[in-house]
C-alpha cells in the first residue's frame, strides 16, 4: 500500500512526464475506441437500415384462394403465425404487418409507377423514427390516414410538393381498378444507389384500396434480435408452422435457408420475375409479393406482378378449392446477398483497423515506457542508495506505469465518448450513397463494452510489462553504478 | 413500351364488338344487358376491319397507329398487321390457338411464343376479348332519365356483382331511341372517376352492333385519351390462308 | 567557412550519440519502422483499390469520362438497372457528328468509342427466352479504348463491319440448356426487342464467339452483357429511324384536345351524321389482296432508315495520361455548352452502375480509415520523439553550459532524428516490401464481392509504386525532423543552469 502511494505521488509530481505518457495512451485508446465503434456502427447501421427498409428479417406471406377461385397474397389470420412465433422460441423484437401494391402515381399530367408499402404506424415506430425528413413532417403523416411518404426522386418525377394531392391508380388483388387519393405528407431525401425509391402509406388505407379486410395484411414481418440468426429462426419457424398449416415447398425453402445465395443469383431471379419469366421452382411466385430487392446487387424490381404475361391483368386463377391457404417464408437473406457481403466487408475492415491500431499503439506506448525507464536509472539508483529494496523499487515503477496507463486509458475513453456524442449529433440528411452507412442521417457508433474493457486491461498490462523489464534491470544495478549512469 | 403494345392488341380485340342492344319500351335493364352481351359476341363469324388508334399524352404528344385485323373467333385465329406508323409498317401478330408469332418485315423473321400459359393463368379467352359481359358482371343499382347533348338517355348506375370486375361502378348513358350505349363513366372501388368512354358512332352489322368511333379518356391524368376509329368492316369469310406465316411474308413482299 | 565545418562535426556527434544510446535509438527506431510499415501497407492497399477500381471500371467498360444526352434521371450502362428506375429509355447522344470531330481534335482525348446499350430478349427455344443486356459497338473504336477488357472464351471477336453477336457467359449457359450443346460458329442467335420507336423487331445474328469481361466476378451485371455490332442493335432498337411526322386527317384533328360530354353528343360538336356511320368496307377494298398493295411497297419505309443516324447512348472517352477526369470534365462541359450541344458530361462512376457506386462509397470510407491510421502512427512517432528529447533537457543544459550554441544543439538533435528516421524508415520499407511480396506469393483469395471489387479481383495482389515508397520515406523523415523541433526549442529556451537541475 505504501508503495502504491509512493507510485501515486511520483505520478502526480512528474506532471509533464505523466501527462505526456498518459496523453499518448489516451490518444491511442481514443482512436482505437473511435474507429472500432465507428466500423461497428457502420455494420450495425447497414444491418439496421436494411432490416428497417425491408421491415424485419423474416417475411411470412400466404396465398389464399378466394371464393371466386383467385389466388391472392393475403394473411387473413395472423393468429396461427403469432402462435408459431411464440412457440418456436425465436428471439424477436417486433412483428409488423405490411401490405403493398404497385400503382401509378400521378399528379396532373405527370406519372410514375411505384410500389407503395402500407405500414401499421403503431407497429413501425422504429421505421418512422429512422426516416430522415426532407420536407413535411412525420406528425402530419400520422395525423392523416390518407397521407403518403415519398422519396425525393418519386416526388420530383411527378413534380409533387408537400400538401399536394397525389392520385394512385392500382388494381385490387382480385383485379378491380381502384384509385387512391393521397396527400403528400413527407418527402424523404434520396438514398443514392443503396436505397430504392420509397413510398409509405397507412396500412388501413392501403388495405382498403387493395380490397383486403382491415385486419389482414399481405405480409407479416418479424424483426429478430440478431440478424445473424435469420436462417436458423426461419427453419424453426417453418417446422413450427408446418404442424398446423400448409407451407409451400417446405423442403425447398429449408434448402434455400441453408445456402442463401449471393448477389448474382438474386439479380437473375429479380430479372426473371420482372420479365414474367418463371422457372419451375418459382411457379407460385405470386405469393412472393414482398419487398423484392434492395441496393445495387439485388436491385429493386418493381412493376406489376409477373403473372399474366401479355394479356392478363396480373390475376392468378387457382385450381385449388376456395379457402385454401398456403404459407410461404422469405428471409432477408433472399434479398440482401450484396448487403450481407457489404456488412462482412465492413467487418473485415473493422477487424483489420483494430488490429493495426492496437499494434501501433502498443509498440508506441511500450517503447516510450522503456525509454523513460532507462532515463530514470539514476533515480532508481538514488532510491536503492536510500535503502529501498529491489522488489519495492520494481513495484513502485510497475504501479506507476499501471496508474499512468489507467489514467490515460480513462481519459481516452472519456474523450472518445465526447467525440462520439458530438459527432453523433452531426446530421447528413442528404448523404446520397452514404445514407446506408448512417443512422437516420447521423454517424452511428456502436461501442463494444467487452472490447473496451479488454483494451483497458491490455493497455495497463502492456504498460506494466514495458516498465517491468527496465525497472527490474535498473533495480539490479548497484546503487553507485546506477547513479553514475547517464543514459 | 410493351404496355402500349399490349393496349393496342387489347383495344383491337375489344373493338370487335362493343356496346349494343335491341330496343324495348320498358327499361328492363337486365334483359337489355343480357341481349347486349349476346349480340356483342361474333361467334362463328369472320370479321375484318381497320383500326385507327390515336393516343394523346401530354408527355409524349400525339401518336397515331393504323392496324388491320382479321379474325375468325371460331377457329381461334387472329391476325393483325400494322400500316402506320411507317416505322412499324408490315409488322404483324398472328395467333392460331395457343401459338403466337410476331413478324418483323425488315428482317423478314418470325418469333414464336406459346400462349398456353397466359391463357391458363388468366380467365380470358380469345372470344372474350371483344365481347361484353355486362349481365354477368353488373346489376342495376338505380336509373334515371336525362339528356346527353342531343340525345334522350337513360342514366343507369351499375354495380359489379363480384370483386373481379375491373370497374366496380359504372354509370351508363343509354340512348333511349336506339338503346345503344353512348357514354360510360367508370369508377374505381373507392368511387373515384377513372375513365370516361364515349361511343360516338355505331354500325349495324347483321344482327350485331359495333361501335366504330370510341374515345377513352383517362380521368386521372390531364389530357390523356385514346380515340379508336373502326373502318372498312367486313363480315366476309376470311380465307384461312390469311392466318398463316406465309401470308405475313407475302404481304410484305 | 565556419558553417561548412560545423555540419560534419554535428553529424559526427549525432552518430556517436546514437551509437552510445543504443537502446534508446533502437526503441525510437522500432516505432519509426513500424509506423513506416503501416503507412506503406496502407498505401499499398489504397493503390491496389484505386488500381482495382480503375481496372474494373475505367479500363473495363466506362472509360474516364462518359458523354450522354441530357437527362435528369442519371445514366447507367446497364439497361436492367434502368428498367428498375423510371427513366424509360437511355438518353441518346445528339450532335454526334460534331462531337466526333471535337473528340478527334481534343488533345485531352487518347481514344474514344461510342456505345449503344439496350435490352433485347434472346429466343433460344419456345420455352427458353432470356432478357439480356446488349452493348452495340464499333468494334474498332471500342478496342482502341478497351484493348484488354474482354477475355475470349470461344470463337473470336467481332471484326469491323461484321454483323454478329458475342455471347455472355449467362447467354451461353441458356443456349446449352436449350440446345444441349455449346454454341458454335455458324449458329444463329435470335433476338427480339420491343420499343416505342420501332415496335416489334426480330433479328438473327450469327454467333461469333463468347466472352467475359475481365474481372467479371466483381460485378454481377457484367456476365449478362452480350456484344453486337452497333448497326444490328441500332436497327433492333429503332435508333436508325428518321423522325416521322404524325399525319392526321381533319376529322381526326378535330377530336384532339379536351371536350365537354354534352358538346360531343350535340350536333354542333358532333362530326355529323347522327349516331350511325357506314363503316362497311366497299366490296373488295379491304381484303387480304388489297393489303398487298398497301403494305407490299416498302420503299417509303426504306426511306426512313438512315445509313448512319449517329444515334448512340453513350460515348466513352479515355483520357491522355496525366489529364485528370476532373480537368477533362470541366473542359468538355465548357466546350459542349459553347457549341450548344445537348450533351451531358459524366464522370465514369455515373455510368458504372449501382454496385460501382456502392464500392466507391466503401472505398471512401476505407480511405478515411487508412488516413486516420496514418495520422495516428505519425502522432505516436512524434510523441515518442518528444518524450525522448524532453528527457534530454539536462543534457542540452550541460551542452549549453559548456558553451554550446543554440544552433549547434538544434542541428545536433535534428540530425540525430533525421538519421534515425531515415535508417529505420528504410528498415520499415524493407519489412513492408517483404510482407507485400509474401501476400503476393501466397495470393490471398476472397469470396466477398465488395472486397473483390475494392481490391481488383478475387486474389489480393497488392502493388506499391516506387514513388509512393519514396514519398512515404520523405514524409517520415520530415515528420521526424518536425517532431524534434518543438521540444528542442522548448529545451533551448530554458536557461542552462535550470536545464541541468531539472531531471
Amino acid at each position: 500500500m505504501q508503495i502504491f502511494k509512493i507510485a501515486l505521488r511520483n505520478t502526480s509530481r512528474q506532471v509533464r512526464r505523466t501527462s505526456l505518457l498518459s496523453g499518448a495512451i489516451a490518444f491511442g485508446i481514443m482512436i482505437i475506441i473511435l474507429l472500432n465503434s465507428f466500423t461497428n456502427g457502420l455494420t450495425e447501421n447497414v444491418k439496421e437500415n436494411v432490416s428497417r427498409a425491408l421491415a424485419g428479417h423474416i417475411y411470412i406471406t400466404a396465398s389464399e384462394v378466394t371464393q371466386g377461385g383467385i389466388e391472392v397474397a393475403r394473411v387473413s389470420d395472423d393468429g396461427v403465425i403469432l402462435e408459431a412465433v411464440e412457440s418456436s422460441g425465436i428471439e424477436y423484437t417486433s412483428v409488423s404487418h405490411r401490405t403493398s401494391f404497385t400503382g401509378t402515381l400521378s399528379l396532373g399530367s405527370k406519372k410514375t409507377e411505384e410500389r407503395v408499402t402500407g405500414i401499421d404506424v403503431a407497429e413501425e415506430q422504429m421505421l418512422l423514427d429512422s426516416l430522415v425528413v426532407k420536407e413535411g413532417s412525420i406528425e402530419a403523416f400520422l395525423a392523416d390516414g390518407h397521407s403518403i411518404i415519398l422519396s425525393e426522386g418519386l416526388a420530383r418525377s411527378i413534380r409533387a410538393e408537400v400538401g399536394d394531392e397525389v392520385l394512385i391508380r392500382l388494381v385490387t388483388q382480385t383485379g378491380q381498378n381502384n384509385l387512391g387519393e393521397f396527400t403528400l405528407g413527407v418527402i424523404l431525401p434520396d438514398e443514392g444507389s443503396f436505397g430504392s425509391d420509397r413510398a409509405y402509406a397507412h396500412l388501413g388505407y392501403v388495405n382498403e384500396l387493395v380490397n383486403m379486410p382491415a385486419d389482414a395484411s399481405e405480409t407479416i414481418n418479424i424483426t429478430l434480435v440478431d440478424m445473424e440468426d435469420t436462417s436458423e429462426a426461419a427453419l424453426r419457424l417453418i417446422s413450427e408452422l408446418e404442424k398446423t398449416v400448409e407451407i409451400q415447398d417446405a423442403a425447398e425453402q429449408r434448402e434455400a435457408m441453408m445456402n442463401s445465395d449471393g448477389a448474382t443469383g438474386a439479380v437473375i431471379d429479380a430479372m426473371r420475375d420482372s420479365m414474367g419469366i418463371e422457372d419451375e421452382t418459382d411457379a407460385e411466385g405470386e405469393a412472393d409479393n414482398g419487398q423484392r430487392g434492395f441496393g445495387g446487387g439485388a436491385p429493386p424490381m418493381m412493376g406489376p406482378a409477373g403473372r399474366g404475361g401479355m394479356f392478363g391483368a396480373g390475376i392468378t386463377r387457382s385450381s385449388l378449392p376456395p379457402g385454401t391457404v398456403t404459407f410461404k417464408l422469405n428471409t432477408i437473406d433472399d434479398y440482401t446477398g450484396a448487403i450481407s457481403q457489404l456488412v462482412s466487408t465492413l467487418n473485415y475492415i473493422g477487424y483489420g483497423v483494430f488490429a493495426v491500431l492496437l499494434l501501433i499503439t502498443m509498440v508506441g506506448i511500450t517503447n516510450t515506457y522503456r525509454m523513460m525507464m532507462l532515463e530514470r536509472i539514476k533515480e532508481i539508483g538514488t532510491m536503492r542508495a536510500m535503502g529501498v529494496h529491489r522488489k519495492q523499487v520494481r513495484r513502485i515503477f510497475l504501479y506507476e506505469a499501471g496508474i499512468t496507463a489507467f489514467i490515460g486509458a480513462a481519459a481516452g475513453l472519456i474523450v472518445s465518448l465526447v467525440i462520439m456524442l458530438v459527432t453523433g449529433l452531426l446530421s447528413f440528411p442528404e448523404a446520397g450513397d452514404f445514407t446506408m452507412l448512417l443512422d437516420s442521417g447521423h454517424p452511428g457508433y456502436s461501442m463494444n463494452p467487452g472490447v473496451t474493457v479488454g483494451l483497458f486491461i491490455i493497455i495497463v498490462l502492456f504498460s506494466m510489462l514495458a516498465a517491468s523489464n527496465p525497472a527490474g534491470k535498473a533495480a539490479r544495478v548497484a546503487p553507485a553504478e546506477a547513479l553514475r549512469t547517464t543514459k | 413500351m410493351t404496355k402500349k403494345f399490349l393496349f393496342t392488341v387489347f383495344a383491337l380485340l375489344l373493338a370487335g364488338g362493343a356496346a349494343l342492344w335491341a330496343a324495348d319500351s320498358e327499361p328492363d335493364f337486365a334483359a337489355i344487358m343480357e341481349s347486349m352481351d349476346m349480340r356483342s359476341k361474333f361467334e362463328g363469324t369472320d370479321f375484318s376491319s381497320r383500326l385507327t388508334i390515336i393516343t394523346e399524352d401530354p408527355e409524349e404528344g400525339v401518336e397515331k397507329q393504323v392496324l388491320n385485323q382479321f379474325r375468325n373467333d371460331d377457329a381461334d385465329e387472329f391476325l393483325m398487321i400494322t400500316l402506320e406508323p411507317l416505322s412499324k409498317k408490315g409488322q404483324g401478330v398472328l395467333i392460331v390457338e395457343d401459338n403466337a408469332w410476331i413478324y418483323d418485315p425488315e428482317s423478314r423473321k418470325f418469333t414464336h411464343m406459346s400462349m398456353k400459359e397466359n391463357y391458363e393463368d388468366t380467365d380470358a379467352k380469345m372470344n372474350d376479348f371483344g365481347a361484353t359481359s355486362y349481365a354477368e358482371d353488373y346489376e342495376v343499382a338505380r336509373y334515371a332519365e336525362g339528356k346527353l347533348g342531343d340525345y334522350n338517355v337513360w342514366i343507369v348506375e351499375w354495380e359489379a356483382i363480384n370483386d373481379e370486375v375491373p370497374y366496380p361502378y359504372v354509370t351508363a348513358y343509354i340512348d333511349k331511341a336506339s338503346e345503344l350505349l353512348l357514354m360510360t363513366k367508370e369508377y374505381s372501388l373507392s368511387k373515384r372517376l377513372l375513365r370516361s368512354s364515349y361511343f360516338l358512332k355505331y354500325a349495324r352489322i347483321g344482327e350485331k352492333y359495333i361501335s366504330t368511333q370510341m374515345i377513352f379518356k383517362d380521368e386521372t391524368m390531364d389530357n390523356t385519351k385514346t380515340t379508336i376509329t373502326i373502318s372498312s368492316v367486313s363480315l366476309d369469310e376470311v380465307d384461312d390462308s390469311i392466318f398463316t406465316k406465309s401470308y405475313l411474308e407475302r404481304v410484305n413482299r | 567557412m565556419k558553417k561548412k565545418l560545423s555540419v560534419p562535426v554535428v553529424w559526427k556527434i549525432a552518430v556517436r550519440n546514437l551509437i552510445e544510446h543504443k537502446t534508446k535509438t533502437l526503441i525510437i527506431g522500432a516505432i519509426v519502422a513500424v509506423g513506416m510499415l503501416v503507412l506503406i501497407l496502407g498505401n499499398a492497399l489504397l493503390d491496389t483499390a484505386t488500381a482495382g477500381i480503375r481496372e474494373n471500371y475505367i479500363e473495363n467498360f466506362t472509360g474516364n469520362v462518359i458523354l450522354s444526352g441530357k437527362t435528369e434521371d442519371g445514366i447507367t450502362f446497364f439497361p436492367f438497372e434502368q428498367m428498375m428506375s423510371d427513366s424509360s429509355e437511355s438518353p441518346i447522344t445528339p450532335d454526334y457528328f460534331e462531337l466526333k470531330e471535337y473528340l478527334d481534335g481534343s488533345d485531352m482525348v487518347a481514344s474514344w468509342s461510342p456505345l449503344i446499350s439496350g435490352m433485347a430478349t434472346m429466343m433460344f427455344s419456345d420455352d427458353i427466352m432470356m432478357p439480356t443486356q446488349v452493348f452495340g459497338v464499333d468494334i474498332e473504336k471500342y478496342r482502341e479504348v478497351f484493348p484488354d477488357n474482354m477475355e475470349l472464351l470461344d470463337g473470336r471477336l467481332l471484326t469491323p463491319g461484321e454483323s454478329g453477336i458475342m455471347l455472355s457467359t449467362t447467354a451461353v449457359a441458356l443456349f446449352k440448356q436449350a440446345n444441349g450443346r455449346s454454341p458454335e460458329a455458324g449458329d444463329m442467335i435470335e433476338l427480339m426487342a420491343m420499343t416505342d420507336r420501332a415496335g416489334m423487331k426480330i433479328d438473327e445474328l450469327p454467333y461469333v464467339g463468347s466472352f467475359t469481361f475481365r474481372n467479371a466476378e466483381t460485378n454481377p451485371m457484367l456476365p449478362m452483357i452480350c456484344m453486337t455490332d452497333y448497326n444490328s442493335l441500332r436497327s433492333m432498337l429503332g435508333m436508325n429511324l428518321a423522325e416521322e411526322t404524325v399525319l392526321l386527317s381533319s376529322e381526326e384533328e378535330s377530336i384532339i384536345g379536351d371536350f365537354a360530354d354534352e358538346e360531343i353528343f350535340s350536333s354542333a360538336g358532333d362530326s355529323g351524321g347522327g349516331l350511325f356511320a357506314d363503316v362497311m368496307a366497299d366490296e373488295g377494298t379491304n381484303t387480304a389482296e388489297t393489303l398487298f398493295a398497301e403494305i407490299g411497297d416498302r420503299s417509303d419505309v426504306e426511306s426512313l432508315y438512315l445509313e448512319d443516324s449517329g444515334e448512340w447512348n453513350f460515348v466513352t472517352v479515355k483520357l491522355v495520361g496525366g489529364v485528370t477526369s476532373k480537368a477533362a470534365i470541366k473542359a468538355f462541359t465548357e466546350d459542349v455548352s459553347l457549341s450548344g450541344w445537348d450533351i451531358q458530361v459524366n464522370n465514369w462512376i455515373d455510368g458504372a452502375g449501382g454496385q460501382a457506386r456502392m464500392t466507391y462509397t466503401l472505398k471512401t470510407v476505407f480511405n478515411i480509415i487508412i488516413l486516420i491510421i496514418a495520422v495516428v502512427a505519425v502522432i505516436i512517432i512524434m510523441n515518442t520523439l518528444v518524450v525522448s528529447i524532453t528527457e534530454r533537457i539536462p543534457e542540452i543544459g550541460t551542452i549549453r553550459a559548456i558553451g554550446g550554441r543554440k544552433s549547434f544543439v538544434r542541428k545536433m538533435i535534428v540530425s540525430e532524428t533525421f538519421m534515425i528516421t531515415f535508417v529505420f524508415g528504410i528498415i520499415g520499407i524493407l519489412g513492408a516490401v517483404l510482407i507485400l511480396a509474401g501476400l503476393n506469393a501466397k495470393g490471398l483469395h476472397f469470396e466477398n464481392i465488395f472486397l473483390r471489387m475494392l481490391l481488383g479481383g478475387s486474389v489480393l495482389n497488392p502493388v506499391i509504386s516506387l514513388k509512393t515508397l519514396l514519398l512515404d520515406l520523405a514524409g517520415i523523415v520530415f515528420i521526424g525532423g518536425a517532431a524534434s523541433l518543438y521540444p528542442t526549442a522548448v529545451a533551448l529556451r530554458i536557461r542552462p543552469v535550470t536545464a541541468m537541475q531539472s531531471n
